[in-house]
């Protein structure tokens, strides 16, 4: 278990598989995600239908590895946008410091106060429902905790000897902020942007459960959840289908999460 | 003191003050004061050495010199207030080496790029001659062009100092700030690091601040040399006026902690092992220190009343010669140490220049 060498691998390898199923949706994928079967609702898992069919008909595998192209999706432009947003308020806040870092930070703690998922029912309820309206919300709720991190490693380097050496060289604040102060953050930052991922995931998939998220018919592993619980009993596979799909990826990101937080940080 | 334009750092009042924020915003802020009123002037390339123990305000004072930390006074280089000048130009004069090489460093960076930092910051020079003027340093410094590719983490400390004296000399600065560049390395290794000041010395004319808390290092690379004590200067002369000739107590202290006293007992010639113990146990003198009085009051073996209120600076050395200036009431003679409180007339010249005027 030298430097995380075991989780990198799991990790990598699962997530592969779930990328590579997200991917392979939008080419084919074994039914159509909306095509109804009247004659199998409801059938339990089989060679024909992989994870079963729920019940209008519709192919449960099909509508899991498209709703993974849409998850991943809102993942992925959430924790992408609240990256750059954070990494921007995080580096000013740590390298300016004073006024500036108390205004930031206390609209971040402003923020912080609310129930992550509250704040995120807010904005979608305020704003127009879309497909994206969910990213923005999850954008808000991933803030604060970036925000810090960058803040923190900022702080931490901003006074390094080799930071001071380059001012003296001549080097302008914005070049040493971007040369010398973020790289070095970098590592921190990645792991947690991984782990930012699953987290994403999990609450993209909260929110779509509520009926908040993505809209119908497009499916996503939160709306699969959602549409399951009725005949919850009856056909179990349709619940338990994305809910696998949800454990394996989290546990895939966070594994990696993990193997380069050991790695970079050891 | 000499007034002539051949001064390249001027640094007179300079006080510094730091707060103490203390925890939580409830506790009141507490204001120290680090630099008392420091006042000198370095040469045009003069080696310049200051000493002090941990915490008197060394590298304070350099930090303040080099623009990194706020205070008040004037800190002049090259005649222009430094605070006033924008950092290209002030950074083009004056350049830093720092104590740590291995965190001077950035470990992210090759060696290549670092050297590249000043002129890349000043636009100096194509890429091309960039490449060049840091293969030249590189041999400059001892190492060779393909360190250049190589991380930090892949040189020893030496190799790491080497080039962090190479990048603060990439832009022919006119005063280099070394902040304890020796201290961090073992005995051998700094003693090539020096011996590398001393051939750039020979090479390339430019003035150093070498900042140590080592005496006998600062004494083999410096022409002059200031003593601080708790953010003052207490004793400034040439670097064998302050070996040879040590006036203030402080500094009778500092030259009795050099592990070979053996080269300072032709001072005198008549002490002995156990003199020099008696001594040095006479120089730990303890009592209580008086808000105001002469900082080394607290330690001085030869306090007296007069040393309750601040001593001003005098000058002991002969006119034509340059100055030695002693911030101590008691113009110490050799084994008979005698306050000369009441007596003003010391038969020694007293130099109350503004730069050295104290309160």
């Amino acid at each position: 278990m030298k430097n995380g060498k075991w989780e990198l691998r799991i990790g990598f390898l699962l997530a592969g598989i779930v990328i590579f199923l997200a991917v392979l949706s939008i080419f084919w994928t074994p039914y159509g995600i909306n095509e109804m079967d009247k004659t199998a609702r409801m059938t339990a898992p089989s060679l024909e239908h992989l994870f079963g069919t729920d019940n209008l008909g519709r192919d449960v595998f099909s509508r899991a590895i498209v709703g993974g192209r849409f998850t991943l999706l809102v993942a992925i432009s959430t924790v992408g946008a609240c990256t750059v947003i954070s990494t921007i308020l995080g580096l000013i806040a740590g390298y300016v410091g004073g006024a500036v870092d108390e205004v930031i930070m206390r609209l971040i703690d402003a923020v912080n106060s609310f129930p992550g998922i509250l704040i995120a029912l807010v904005i979608v309820t305020i704003m127009q429902q879309g497909n994206y309206t969910i990213v923005i919300a999850l954008c808000v709720m991933f803030i604060p905790s970036f925000t810090r991190i960058v803040r923190t490693g900022t702080l931490q380097y901003k006074d390094a000897d080799f930071v001071r050496s380059n001012k003296v060289f001549g080097d302008s604040d914005l070049r040493l902020l971007l040369v010398h102060i973020f790289p070095n953050i970098l590592p921190l930052l990645l792991s947690s942007v991984i782990v930012g991922l699953s987290n994403a995931i999990l609450a993209e998939s909260g929110m779509s459960y509520l009926g908040l998220g993505i809209q119908p018919p497009a499916p996503s592993w939160g709306r699969m959840l959602y549409e399951a619980q009725s005949f919850l009993f009856r056909a179990p596979w349709c619940a338990l289908a994305p809910g696998f799909m949800i454990v394996v990826t989290i546990v895939a990101f966070n594994c990696i999460g993990d193997g380069l937080k050991k790695r970079f940080l050891a | 003191m000499k007034e002539e334009n051949g001064e390249i750092l001027e640094v007179s009042h300079v006080n510094n003050f730091y707060y103490d924020n203390g925890l939580g915003i409830l506790s009141k802020r507490k204001k120290k004061q680090v630099l008392h009123d420091v006042s000198f002037t370095i040469h045009k390339d003069e080696f310049f050495g200051l000493v002090g123990e941990s915490g008197c305000g060394k590298s304070t004072l350099g930090n303040a010199i080099l623009n990194l930390i706020p205070f008040e006074g004037s800190i002049r280089v090259a005649g222009a207030e430094a605070s006033a000048t924008d950092r290209k130009t002030f950074t083009s004069r004056v350049q830093a080496v720092f104590q740590d090489p291995m965190s001077a460093l950035n470990p992210r960076k090759t060696i290549g790029f670092t050297l590249r930092e000043p002129l890349r910051a000043h636009g100096i020079g194509t890429p091309g001659e960039q490449t060049e003027a840091v293969n030249r340093m590189l041999e400059r410094i001892g190492l060779n062009a393909s360190y250049a590719d190589r991380y930090p983490r892949e040189l020893s400390g030496g190799q790491r100092q080497r080039v962090c004296i190479g990048a603060a000399l990439m832009l022919k600065p006119e005063l280099v700030i070394a902040d304890e560049a020796v201290s961090a390395l073992d005995v051998s290794v700094g003693a090539q690091i020096l011996n590398l000041f001393r051939d750039i010395d020979a090479q390339r004319d430019f003035a150093m601040l070498f900042i140590s808390h080592n005496l006998n290092v600062v004494y083999y690379l410096c022409d002059r040399i200031a003593v601080m004590y708790r953010g003052r200067i207490v004793e400034l002369g040439t670097a064998d006026e302050i070996y040879r000739n040590p006036q203030h107590p402080y500094t009778k202290l500092l030259l009795a902690a050099i592990p070979d006293w053996n080269s300072r007992i032709e001072d005198d010639g008549t002490k002995t092992l156990e003199e020099l113990e008696q001594e040095d146990a006479k120089l730990e003198t303890v009592r209580e220190d008086v808000p105001g009085a002469c900082c080394f009051y607290h330690r001085c073996p030869n306090a007296c009343e007069k040393c309750r209120k601040c001593p001003e600076t005098v000058n002991v050395a002969p006119e034509e010669e340059e100055a030695h200036l002693v911030s101590c009431f008691l113009q110490q003679k050799k084994s008979q140490p005698k306050c000369y409180a009441e007596d003003s007339d010391t038969g020694k010249t007293k130099d109350t220049a503004a730069e050295s005027e104290r309160s």
